[in-house]
């Protein structure tokens, strides 16, 4: 058990330290930067904007550049906004509840709903349900979070004035935007449910309780517990569309959060609140899918006999 | 271990529905009684919110009621009116300003305001070390002041500079208090600003809001500020809507009772809503416009760009895009910006024929009748770069749509942020290219259109016309001034260096529970103090 | 490799591998002939855009802003007067190509990548798919986003983001699928007889891994085209006249409360084209499109 929380932890860390170092490397390629885009806002001359880049270090090598910024992180300090002049670590902790909350809400109700979902589609005999449920999922697959967001900001703000179409805080304003990423996130979680619980239920086991007459409840509950545990790992694996899909929402609902940090930072050109939403995004979801992993064996230590390698 | 999947699940489910509600709940902290109170929607979140550093007209919203200035602008004559200063002179030579200083004056953290506060500001701003993106170039040839006594400060230039008293009127040079600029850093003072105006900064979480609280001591204010009442505003809180169709939402759900920039078709629909109010407030300086590339082909040609002018229907597009809500705009400034010269308005009138003759006159032929005309076999075509603001993309699709018919194809190149933008300028890759500024005195332009100027994006290039531009930043006098700027106006326009679309209107909402909504001679900022709510 | 109750393989990237078709072979084309059919409307209505649409996609005809759908304008018009219905049919051509040039890039190195690791295993494996796992970190919207920056705004240029952004799970997918399939007792036997891996993989493997590669296709297809529209609605598309179902969605939010239908067809014609995609996959190996 805990030797193989640590080696999946440090996998994770490993993961998350290359998936800073790419996003550092191709962030350097780019032509222009923050400096350009805060600086020439105002009437400044070409020697202003010289001495500013060379003042943030923009000038040094890249290799420096790296080592810099690694050092920094190990230390916690995760570099300072080329505009807002602000450390990265207190922008992403006054940004990181509102997306939590979001992306937490969302998962719930994805989770709920596409359980649901899946069992229903993956079990129920009445073909209309089966049907419907399916539909349903495959639909919230198939609608971007865009065009669902704006149809639902017209539908309950606007034609029936039930809830603010907008807006940054209270729980009020988090219904629309998560009732719109839940929805998006059931999807996927209904088809591995779905399929999961369909193949489990044409298992041996079920047929021999079925024909020895069991009683329903019980298999079902079989069923269930086979059934669900691929679905704790696709739970996990959905935090990272989340993340994506929080960029979007907030942008649409007028949210805080980190998701429009990042739509920010990008437009700015501000490297280090890039790189550390990103790191932190890649850092959050391999944890969670180390834990997952983790969890996942300890359910079913079956699992563990046949694991090799990674 | 046999705890089951579906415990594992459930465990998981409730724990993370606990932190669910936790954030949720801790997010909903409201606070409780705080007078009279209202949210003001801000429109974009600026990169920082120090006026001595930062440069965006956004910060001024919240700011400008934090501080005060010198010398204000009076939001109807535009006439300069004592602010901090109660009276001032120019030295005949015009090298050197004295400033009277107001006795009775204290900032929010009870500093006491004087010479020497006006003095550290002053070296703030001009402190290299402090990158400070207008507020130093607003100052010009300033270099250096003298404390004559505690209430008496003379700025010396080291040339004329007739608008001084513009960029002392104005939040970037808004008077902060010494004691708390040595608080904190250059980086920090943002959050914790001091100055001396008739609200005081309350609270700021960076990207989400700001709270500005009523100052109660306040009895310092220029003519126009209305005295307080028990309607005037105690507390304002500050929140983002930068996604613009979000905003007239946000003002009817009544999340906020003021908010700027509406959509023009938002803006229209509300006018027959009696709880709302629409105010629209037209912009100094540039109007919303496009810069000609005269370097490269085919705008290096005086009768193409002259053509594009005629073949553009501005009052379409105005229509279409704007609702009919901002005027057309005509030249190098907007009507409302002192020195603006009528005369560019008989330009370019609408004339596809003309436009169609003119290209013709150059060589230009549908030889191949595939609809579009071209010259030695070379298609007239022209790229259009600009960024996403202020309608841009529709306006440039219009402008595609009305060239084609002309048998001009116009290539859209949407960059999606100022860095871009920058880069295409850098790059010359453009024959159109979207950039404005604002502000009251008409030495804004100057920067855009000398030949050397930094933003100079036009490429022309006219020593004429740069003598002109130098001249009137110099030239104390109103009418020398009005005479100069009306011969760049006329030549900018002769020479078709720029392509305006319409005038800037900021098109405010509010809650029509809020009276006495105006806003200063520069436009954006409102005139907080002023502001009441009627029950 | 792990193993999971009922032939599962590795679900950390959702795909399921070398699962036995459980759904029934005659619904299973009952329902590639459905995706098929509906694909092939889609990409036939766009192909005859030019004699089947009412007006030019791009001409702007201020006066008629925001007519609601008539019989002149069956979908509409929009904030500039275009006629959207004729934007829908020509909107699909750059939509549609640009979720198959994201396809081929993602599929090109993805395939590669992820059958050397399969069929190398060891070390390249190892140093493969760690590089794959740190991408795969990065939420493939987040990613596709930092290459906007890198790549600037455009729609080669956002389809070349969007497809990058999904070589990671491509190749993990193909390199789970290739290595359970080179344990296969004849593929033991082609290697122990010497054949050389590059025969083995174009002759052995690919044949048996193929319903997993064309399943796992359909559903990066739609993927792209959602993730890509994306892009486009957040304006780093370049040319924002072309139609494009992306853009005309971010249009017609503007003034959504104006004249909404503006954005119902574009956001039926996308979604409809991902669920044909993803029923289409579907039916490759009777596993569903799983994210």
């Amino acid at each position: 058990m805990i030797p193989i929380l640590v080696q999946r932890l440090g996998a994770a860390l490993v993961v998350a330290w290359l998936a800073l170092t790419l996003v550092f490397v191709a962030l350097r390629w780019i032509p222009g930067d923050a400096v350009d885009a805060t600086l020439a806002r105002g009437i400044t001359s070409e020697a202003d904007i010289a001495a500013r880049r060379d003042a943030l270090g923009l000038n040094d090598p890249i290799p420096r550049q790296y080592f810099d910024y690694l050092g920094g992180v190990l230390h916690g300090d995760w570099g300072e906004s080329l505009v807002y002049g602000q450390p990265v670590t207190d922008i992403i902790a006054q940004n990181i509840g509102p997306t939590a909350a979001l992306a937490l809400g969302a998962l719930l109700l994805g989770s709920t709903l596409g359980i649901t979902l899946g069992i229903l589609a993956g079990l129920s005999h009445w073909p209309p349900l089966r049907y419907g449920a399916e539909a349903a999922a495959s639909l919230a697959l198939a609608t971007p979070v865009y065009w669902t967001a704006t149809l639902a900001i017209y539908l309950f703000s606007v034609q029936f004035d039930l809830l603010p179409g907008v807006g940054a805080s209270g729980a009020r304003n988090l219904v629309l935007p998560v009732l719109v990423l839940g929805f998006h996130t059931a999807g996927s979680i209904a088809h591995v449910t779905a399929s999961a619980v369909k193949e489990t239920a044409q298992g041996d086991f079920v047929r021999t309780a079925r024909a020895k007459g069991l009683p329903t409840p019980d298999v079902l509950d079989h069923i269930l517990r086979v059934g669900l545990l691929p679905v704790v790992a696709v739970i996990a694996l959905q935090f990272g569309f989340l993340l994506g899909g929080t960029v979007i929402t907030e942008t649409i609902f007028a949210r805080r959060g980190l998701g429009r940090v990042l739509l920010r930072a990008i437009s700015d050109r501000d490297y280090p609140v890039i790189q550390g939403v990103i790191v932190l995004s890649a850092l959050a979801y391999s944890l969670i899918n180390a834990l997952a992993d983790v969890l996942y064996t300890w359910i079913d230590p079956r699992i563990n006999s046949h694991t090799e390698g990674r | 271990m046999t705890f089951g999947v579906i415990g594992v699940l459930a465990l998981v489910l409730c724990l993370a529905a606990v932190i669910f509600l936790v954030l949720v709940l801790q997010d909903d902290s409201e606070s409780g009684d705080d007078g009279n109170r209202i949210v003001y929607g801000l429109t974009l979140n600026p990169s920082g919110f120090d006026p001595h550093i930062n440069a965006s007209n956004e910060l001024g919203i919240p700011f400008f009621s934090v501080y005060d200035t010198l010398v204000y602008r009076h939001p109807q004559t535009m006439e300069f009116v004592p602010g901090l200063a109660e009276e001032w002179s120019m030295a005949d030579n015009g090298l050197s300003w004295t400033f009277q200083l107001r006795r009775d004056v204290t900032f929010h953290d009870g500093d006491p305001f004087n010479a020497q506060a006006v003095a550290v500001n002053l070296d703030r701003i001009t402190n290299p070390d402090i990158p400070s993106q207008k507020a130093r170039g607003l100052l010009g040839p300033y270099t250096g002041y003298t404390i004559v006594d505690d209430f008496t400060i003379t700025l010396e230039l080291s040339e004329p500079y007739a608008p001084l008293l513009d960029a002392l009127s104005q939040v970037y040079l808004g008077v902060a208090s010494p004691k708390a600029l040595s608080e904190y850093s250059k980086n920090t003072y943002q959050w914790h600003q001091v100055g001396t105006g008739p609200y005081r900064l309350d609270e700021v979480v960076p990207g989400d809001h700001i709270i500005l609280k009523r100052n109660k001591d306040y009895a310092w204010g220029p003519v126009f500020y209305a005295p307080a009442s028990d309607q005037s505003l105690d507390t304002i809180e500050f929140r983002f809507y930068e996604d613009a169709p979000t905003r007239s939402l946000a003002l009817e759900d009544d999340q906020v009772q003021a908010i700027g920039e509406l959509l023009p078709a938002d803006a229209e629909r509300m006018i027959g809503n009696p709880a709302l109010r629409v105010v629209p407030v037209p912009i100094a300086g540039m109007p919303q416009q496009f810069f000609f590339n005269t370097q490269r082909a085919p705008t290096d040609q005086l009768a193409v760009r002259q053509a594009l002018l005629y073949g553009t229907n501005r009052t379409a597009i105005a229509n279409a895009v704007f609702q009919g809500q901002s005027p057309v705009a005509y030249g190098p400034l907007t009507s409302v910006t002192p020195f603006y010269d009528p005369v560019v308005e008989t330009k370019y009138p609408y004339d596809p024929d003309f436009a169609r003759s003119l290209l013709q006159g150059i060589g230009y032929q549908d030889s191949d009748g595939d609809g579009i005309l071209e010259r030695d076999g070379e298609p007239l075509t022209v790229r259009i770069t600009f960024a996403p603001w202020n309608q841009m993309v529709d306006v440039a699709q219009l402008i595609q749509s009305q060239w084609r018919e002309l048998g001009i194809e116009a290539e859209l190149d949407l960059v999606s942020n100022f860095p871009d933008l920058i880069a295409r300028a850098d790059s010359g890759e453009y024959n159109l290219i979207g950039r404005y500024d604002f502000g009251v005195d008409a030495s804004i332009i100057t920067p855009y259109y000398l030949s050397d100027g930094l933003n100079n994006w036009s490429g022309y290039s006219d020593g004429e016309l740069d003598d002109w531009l130098r001249e009137a930043v110099r030239q104390p006098d109103p009418a020398m001034r009005a005479q100069l700027y009306k011969s760049v106006q006329g030549r900018i326009m002769d020479e078709a260096v720029i392509l305006p679309i319409r005038e800037y209107v900021n098109l405010n909402g509010t809650t029509a529970r809020l009276d006495g909504v105006i806003f200063s001679g520069q436009g954006w900022w409102p005139l907080l103090r002023n502001f009441q709510l009627t029950q | 490799m792990e193993r999971r109750p009922g032939g599962e393989a590795n679900i950390r990237t959702g795909e399921k591998v070398m699962t036995r078709p459980r759904t029934h072979p005659i619904r299973r084309y009952r329902r590639r002939a459905l995706a098929l059919a509906l694909l092939g409307g889609i990409a036939g209505l766009t192909l005859l855009a030019p004699w089947l649409a009412t007006a030019d996609p791009r001409h702007a005809v201020p006066a008629d802003q925001w007519l609601a759908p008539s019989a002149a304008h069956p979908f509409g018009t929009d904030h500039l007067g275009r006629d959207v219905f004729s934007r829908v049919l020509y909107g699909g051509r750059q939509t549609l190509a640009m979720g198959l040039l994201a396809l081929g890039i993602t599929l090109g190195p993805g395939l590669v990548m992820g059958l050397v690791a399969g069929y190398a295993g060891r070390w390249v494996d190892r140093a493969l798919m760690t590089v794959m796992d740190a991408l795969l970190a990065i939420p493939s919207l987040l990613l596709a986003l930092a290459l906007i920056v890198v790549l600037g705004s455009g729609t080669t240029q956002a389809a070349l983001a969007v497809g990058i952004a999904g070589i990671p799970v491509y190749a993990r997918v193909t390199r789970a699928a290739a290595l359970e399939a080179r344990a296969l007792p004849h593929i033991e036997a082609a290697r122990s007889i010497g054949v050389r891996p590059v025969g083995i993989l174009g002759r052995h493997i690919l044949p048996v891994i193929r319903p997993v590669l064309l399943s796992f296709a359909g559903v990066t297809f739609g993927w792209a085209l959602l993730n890509g529209a994306a892009l486009m609605f957040l304006g780093y598309g370049g040319d924002i006249a072309a139609p494009d179902w992306g853009v005309m969605l971010a249009g017609a939010r503007e003034a959504f409360r104006s004249a909404p239908w503006a954005a119902v067809a574009p956001g039926v014609a996308l979604s409809l084209t991902v669920f044909a995609t993803n029923l289409l996959a579907s039916s490759f190996n009777g596993s569903r499109a799983s994210k």
